[in-house]
C-alpha cells in the first residue's frame, strides 16, 4: 500500500514537511498553529495518544494499527510537535548568546534523538523490506518471499553449503549455524551474527527445519535508512546518560 | 552452587536488610544529623544494608560461575536480580536522601521476591538459547532490572503520597523517576540495537516491546507533567502507580496475555 512512497517520493515528502515546519517557525511564530504546537496541551496530546495506541496494541495484539493511515497521520503530528519544541529549545539556548547549559543539551539530545530515530523509521518505512527463503543444501536460491507471499527475485544467488546444530544437556538447541555462499563467497551465519550484503541490506539465519534438518530459513532485510535511526538511538543514549547524571530540577508544581 | 542454597542466602540477606531497616527507623528525624546517636544508628543501618546486598551479590556470582552463563534468563533469575537491585537502590536512596522509611519498603519489596523465589523458583532451564547469546544480553537485562527497582521505590513513594502531603516526597520520586527512566531508556535502546542484530529490525511491535513502550511513555508523561504545569498530588501519585502496573505487565504480565502468545520474547516462560 505504501510502496508508492518509496524513494525518492519519501525523501521529497520529508523535505517538504521539514521545510514547512521551518518556514512556519521562522515566519509565523506568533500564529495560533505554532503556539498550539508549542503548548503543553500539544505535548500531552502527543504522548497521551501514543500511550493509548500502545496500550491498545499491547492488550489486543493488533499490530496492524501501526500500518493504518490514522497512525501514519498521528506520527506526523508527533514528529511535528517534537520538531517545534526542538526549534524553540535551540532558540532559547542560543538567543541570549549564552552557552548551552547541561539541561538544554540534555533536552536537545533526548528530543532530537527521538525525532531522528522515529523520523528515519517513519520516512524510511516504504523502502524497508523483509524477505524469507528456504535454503536446501547445495541448491542455489534466487527467489525469496515477503510476508504477503509475493516473490522477490534476488540480485545474487544464495547457496547453503553446510549446517550444524548443537544441543545443550537438556536437549534444547544451544547453537545453530549455517555456512552460506553469496555469489560464491562463503560466510558463516548464526543467530545474532547477520551477514552484511550491501548498503542497508543484511542476511539473517532465522530458523531451520527442526524435523528433518533438510533446510534453513534465511531472511534478507533491506533497510537503507537504518543508519540514521542508529544515529538517533545513540543521541538518545547520550541524552539518557545526561538524564541519569543531572537528575531532576527542583520544582514545586504541585497542587495539594 | 545450586538454587538449593538460595534459601540460606535469601533469608540471610532479608534478615540483614530488615536489621538495617529497623536501625534506620530508630534514627529519629528530629535528632540532629550530627548527633552521635543519629550517626551511630544510621551507620548501623547502612552497614547492615551493605551486608545484605553483598550476601545476595555473592549468591549471584556463585550461581553465575556454576551455571557457566549469566543468571538472567528465567523469571526466577530475573527476580533474583530484582531483589538485589531493590536492596541496592533502597540503600542508595537512604544514603543520599536519608528517608528513614525507604529501607523498610525496599526490604519488603526484596523479601517478597526472595520468598517467591524460594517457593516457586522456575529455575529448570539450564541452557541459554541462541537468541540470548549476545554481548547485549547482560547490559540489557541488568539495566532493566535496576530501573525496575528504582521505579519500584517511586511506586512506594506514590502510595504514601496518596495519603500524606510533603514536598520532599516528590523530590525523591522525581529523582527516582529520572534515574529510573534513564535506565529504562538504556534498556529499551540497547534492546532495539540487539533486536536489529538478532531479528533484523530495531522495532517490531512485539508484545514485550509494546509494553516496554507503554511503560516508558507513562514515565515520560510523568516527567512532562512535573515540568510543564501545576498538577495535583493525587494525579501524579496515581500516574506513578499506573506506570508501575504497566511496568509489571511488561516484565511478566505480558506472558499471560492471549495477544502475546506469538511473542518472540518467549525464553523466560
Amino acid at each position: 500500500m505504501y510502496s508508492i512512497f518509496s524513494f525518492p517520493v519519501n525523501l521529497v515528502l520529508f523535505l517538504l514537511w521539514g521545510l514547512s515546519v521551518v518556514l512556519m517557525w521562522s515566519s509565523r511564530r506568533k500564529s495560533g498553529f505554532v503556539r498550539f504546537m508549542l503548548s503543553s496541551g500539544a505535548t500531552y496530546l502527543a504522548v497521551g495518544i501514543f500511550l493509548v495506541i500502545c496500550l491498545v496494541i499491547g492488550i489486543t495484539g493488533c499490530r496492524w494499527i501501526t500500518t493504518t493511515w490514522p497512525f501514519v497521520i498521528f506520527m506526523l503530528y508527533f514528529q511535528s510537535v517534537l520538531a517545534y519544541v526542538i526549534l524553540r529549545g535551540w532558540r532559547e539556548a542560543t538567543a541570549t548568546g549564552a552557552r548551552l547549559g547541561a539541561v538544554r543539551w540534555r533536552f536537545l539530545f533526548l528530543h532530537a534523538g527521538l525525532l531522528v530515530t522515529i523520523g528515519f523509521a517513519y520516512w524510511g518505512a516504504p523502502d524497508t523490506a523483509t524477505y524469507r527463503m528456504q535454503a536446501f543444501k547445495d541448491v542455489p536460491v534466487y527467489e525469496a518471499y515477503d510476508d504477503d507471499g509475493n516473490v522477490k527475485w534476488l540480485d545474487y544467488s544464495l547457496t547453503l553449503e553446510d549446517f550444524t546444530v548443537s544441543y545443550g544437556a537438556d536437549g534444547i538447541p544451544s547453537d545453530y549455524r549455517a555456512v552460506v555462499s553469496v555469489d560464491g563467497e562463503k560466510t558463516e551465519l548464526r543467530v545474532n551474527h547477520p551477514c552484511y550484503l550491501g548498503f542497508g541490506e543484511d542476511l539473517y539465519l532465522t530458523s531451520y527445519d527442526t524435523s528433518a534438518g533438510e533446510y534453513c530459513v534465511l531472511q534478507v532485510v533491506r533497510e537503507p535508512w537504518r543508519y540514521g535511526a542508529l544515529v538517533g538511538i545513540v543521541m538518545m543514549l547520550i541524552g539518557a546518560f545526561m538524564l541519569f547524571v543531572g537528575g531532576p530540577r527542583r520544582n514545586n508544581n504541585i497542587i495539594d | 552452587m545450586t538454587w538449593d542454597l538460595f534459601i540460606l542466602f535469601g533469608i540471610l540477606s532479608a534478615v540483614f536488610s530488615a536489621g538495617g531497616a529497623i536501625f534506620a527507623l530508630c534514627a529519629n528525624d528530629h535528632w540532629s544529623v550530627s548527633s552521635v546517636r543519629y550517626r551511630q544508628r544510621r551507620g548501623w543501618a547502612i552497614l547492615l544494608s551493605v551486608v545484605s546486598v553483598l550476601v545476595l551479590a555473592s549468591f549471584i556470582v556463585l550461581l553465575w560461575i556454576s551455571l557457566g552463563r549469566p543468571p538472567l534468563k528465567t523469571m526466577g533469575e530475573t527476580r533474583l536480580w530484582y531483589s538485589f537491585f531493590a536492596l541496592l537502590s533502597g540503600l542508595l536512596t537512604y544514603a543520599w536522601w536519608r528517608f528513614r522509611w525507604i529501607l523498610s519498603f525496599s526490604t519488603v519489596l526484596a523479601t517478597v521476591f526472595i520468598v517467591i523465589n524460594i517457593l516457586r523458583p522456575e529455575i529448570h532451564d539450564q541452557s541459554l538459547m541462541p537468541a540470548l547469546q549476545s554481548p547485549w544480553f547482560i547490559p540489557h537485562v541488568t539495566v532493566y532490572m535496576f530501573s525496575y527497582s528504582l521505579l519500584g521505590c517511586a511506586f512506594l513513594i506514590a502510595l504514601i503520597g496518596l495519603f500524606k502531603k510533603g514536598k520532599d516526597l516528590f523530590e525523591a520520586a522525581d529523582t527516582l523517576v529520572y534515574i529510573g527512566t534513564a535506565f529504562l531508556t538504556f534498556g529499551m535502546l540497547t534492546g532495539a540495537i540487539w533486536a536489529k542484530q538478532a531479528w533484523g529490525h530495531y522495532w517490531s511491535w512485539d508484545p514485550k516491546e509494546t509494553w516496554a513502550m507503554v511503560t516508558w511513555l507513562c514515565y515520560v508523561l510523568y516527567i512532562h507533567m512535573r515540568l510543564m504545569g501545576r498538577t495535583s498530588r493525587k494525579t501524579l501519585c496515581l500516574l506513578l502507580i499506573f506506570s508501575f502496573i504497566c511496568l509489571q505487565m511488561c516484565w511478566w504480565g505480558v506472558n499471560y496475555l492471549p495477544a502475546a502468545q506469538d511473542s518472540i520474547h518467549v525464553y523466560n516462560r
